[in-house]
């Protein structure tokens, strides 16, 4: 006999009238179908019955002394990180402050008062330049028309929404996590 | 149900204490073993803690920490499945002990091994799905969304899953009646 489609209908959610008077024709003429059917069943009421189990009493506490070891071994492994950087750096600093020292013949104390000079030399420069800026914000909007600045706000504008939509559409297709 | 949108460690657990009974049944349905079970829940819900910042308060949480739980048993499920082969080397050495047990205990859990036995014979993404259907009642929506899945695809797992299931069980009964014929059939010398 043929059980097609019925082995498939006895286990669809949604079957038209139709469908579902063959399938009741045919589950009173094959035996086979019939038994399938009764395991269906029997499947199902065994999952719909079946009562949930729970976990042994104390789970709360335990996952809360689980998280507040994990919380603490994250931030030592930080802390740790941290460390490892820093002296990296430190590291990294007092090799090259010997190697400039060895191939340029100065003395040790000669090559860091060069660095500590640049360094104060950069800083003094940034603050130079942005005072520059400030002044240039401050006169320039005087300077120039009205017109201009509006060509110059819409070109703005127009280039900020297109970043902020590329972000936007960029972030959604990572936005997976359940 | 606790409305949280920030958390810490003293919030969370206000939310385990809620909600732990429901992420245990889901692992432990899935997992088939109390300790794995256990496990997998506390993991669930450091997952869950870690990463509360991703929970969307329109979903329901509990939803969203089945979710998880669903994702990290189907994991474990592929893991172990990894490691069968060098587990059956071992096998004589790992299997409990076989000798019978007494007949209260096997009538109490008798419906429940022939549960797991029978969750056991799907593949971890339709155990979920039908877990999620019978146990806590999910809709085929809310089932996609937790598993990541379009409603085709859950119609199409849960379809697969009970037409499984239903053979798995004539095969099982039928073998337990074979098992009962044998005994009962006189020994020939």
């Amino acid at each position: 006999m043929n059980h097609n489609p019925f082995e498939e209908w006895l286990f669809e959610d949604q079957l038209t009238l139709e469908e579902r008077t063959q399938l009741n024709v045919h589950l009173k003429e094959c035996a086979s179908c019939r038994a399938l059917s009764a395991a269906g069943l029997e499947t199902s009421r065994l999952l719909s019955n079946s009562a949930p189990v729970s976990p042994a009493a104390g789970f709360t506490d335990r996952w809360a002394s689980l998280a507040t070891d994990k919380e603490a071994a994250e931030q030592k492994k930080q802390v740790r990180l941290l460390f490892i950087l820093l002296a990296s750096f430190a590291l990294l600093s007092i090799t090259s402050l010997f190697l400039s020292s060895y191939f340029s013949d100065h003395s040790i104390m000669a090559v860091l008062s060069n660095v500590i000079f640049n360094a104060l030399h950069l800083i003094e420069r940034t603050i130079i330049i942005i005072q520059s800026y400030r002044f240039v914000l401050t006169v320039l909007p005087f300077r120039i028309p009205y017109l201009m600045w509006v060509v110059v706000m819409a070109n703005a504008a127009f280039w900020m929404a297109f970043w902020s939509l590329s972000i936007w559409k960029f972030s959604s297709l990572k936005r997976v996590f359940a | 149900m606790t409305q949280i949108t920030t958390v810490d460690l003293n919030n969370f657990t206000q939310i385990v204490e809620e909600n732990h009974r429901p992420v245990y049944n889901l692992c432990y349905r899935m997992l088939g073993d109390p300790s794995d079970a256990e496990d997998a829940s506390q993991e669930t819900f450091w997952k869950a803690y870690r990463n509360f910042h991703r929970y969307d308060p329109t979903r329901s949480l509990l939803t969203w920490l089945l979710s998880i739980a669903a994702h990290h048993c189907i994991d474990e499920l592929r893991k172990r499945k990894m490691k069968t082969f060098s587990i059956d080397l071992f096998a004589d050495e790992v299997l409990p002990d076989q000798a019978p047990l007494p007949e209260s205990m096997v009538s109490t859990n008798l419906e429940n091994e022939q549960l797991r036995c029978l969750l056991t014979k799907l593949q971890p993404d339709d155990r979920a799905a039908i877990i999620m259907r019978y146990w806590y009642s999910l809709s085929d929506e809310e089932i996609g969304e937790c598993l990541h899945l379009s409603i085709s695809a859950v119609k199409s797992r849960l379809f697969r899953a009970r037409k499984l299931l239903a053979s798995a069980w004539q095969r099982q009964q039928g073998e337990s009646t074979a098992d009962i014929r044998r005994q009962h059939e006189p020994q020939s010398i």
